[in-house]
């Protein structure tokens, strides 16, 4: 049967998502912000959210990589619980501390279109984060979360 | 005669893609139905046969991608999502090289 599906998909073009980069990050962004959307439903979300999971795990492609790394990269940092918490931690490494500036500098230089993406991008976990916690305290929610897929 | 054939060839692809969209058309609406009415209840449960995992992945390349751009509906975005899914389930290449 693998032979079979190999044998399939080496006559397709697999590479559909490279194809078209452009409108790779434009759906992946649309997904993005599709995972916080507390309008969705949970089951709906979870499917969602595998995606993203199954993203993470391919870092291998560079496309993805691309959509991936920004959501993880030490912007994220913004949403320590406390300024002084932070400088503790960049005080640890050299570093982090000029990663951590080079991030400021990017945002800083950046042209108005791009702010609000970049924003986007350091509050996404976060976000997604607390709505997490948020349906764990939740006894009503059902408990969809949890039935994220091993993929 | 090859005029002849290649004629004939034509109108078989037409009709299978007129087949495929039709498929894709009745497909889309159930699948919009059901994510509408919050129909799968266990993200497990989408697990369809090899068979039409093979179907589902042809259609994301032949139709759904291609057709993809910014102005798509959310279920558009939807159904790219759970076909990557399945095809991720399944093994099979979802993002390419």
């Amino acid at each position: 049967m693998i032979d079979f599906l190999g044998a399939y998909y080496n006559d397709k073009d697999i590479d559909i998502f490279s194809d078209n980069p452009a409108e790779f990050s434009t759906l992946f962004r649309r997904i993005l912000s599709m995972t916080l959307d507390t309008s969705l439903s949970a089951n709906i979300r979870t499917h969602l959210l595998s995606f993203i999971i199954s993203a993470f795990q391919s870092l291998d492609s560079g496309i993805v990589r691309k959509e991936c790394a920004p959501l993880v990269s030490i912007s994220i940092w913004h949403n320590l619980s406390s300024e002084k918490k932070r400088e503790h931690k960049l005080g640890q490494s050299a570093q982090l501390r000029k990663a951590w500036r080079a991030a400021a500098k990017r945002y800083d230089a950046a042209d108005e279109p791009t702010k609000p993406r970049l924003r986007f991008e350091r509050s996404w976990l976060f976000t997604l984060l607390l709505d997490f916690f948020n349906q764990l305290y939740n006894e009503t929610s059902k408990p969809g979360w949890f039935n994220v897929p091993c993929v | 005669v090859a005029e002849q054939e290649d004629h004939e060839n034509q109108g078989q692809a037409r009709r299978v893609k007129n087949r495929n969209l039709g498929c894709i058309r009745a497909r889309g609406f159930s699948l919009q139905i059901a994510l509408s009415s919050g129909e799968f209840a266990d993200p497990r449960e989408v697990r369809p046969s090899v068979s039409s995992v093979l179907e589902f992945a042809n259609m994301e390349t032949s139709y759904l991608w291609p057709g993809y751009s910014e102005d798509s509906s959310n279920f558009h975005v939807l159904l790219v999502v759970l076909i990557a899914n399945v095809k991720t389930r399944e093994h099979l290449s979802t993002w390419g090289k």
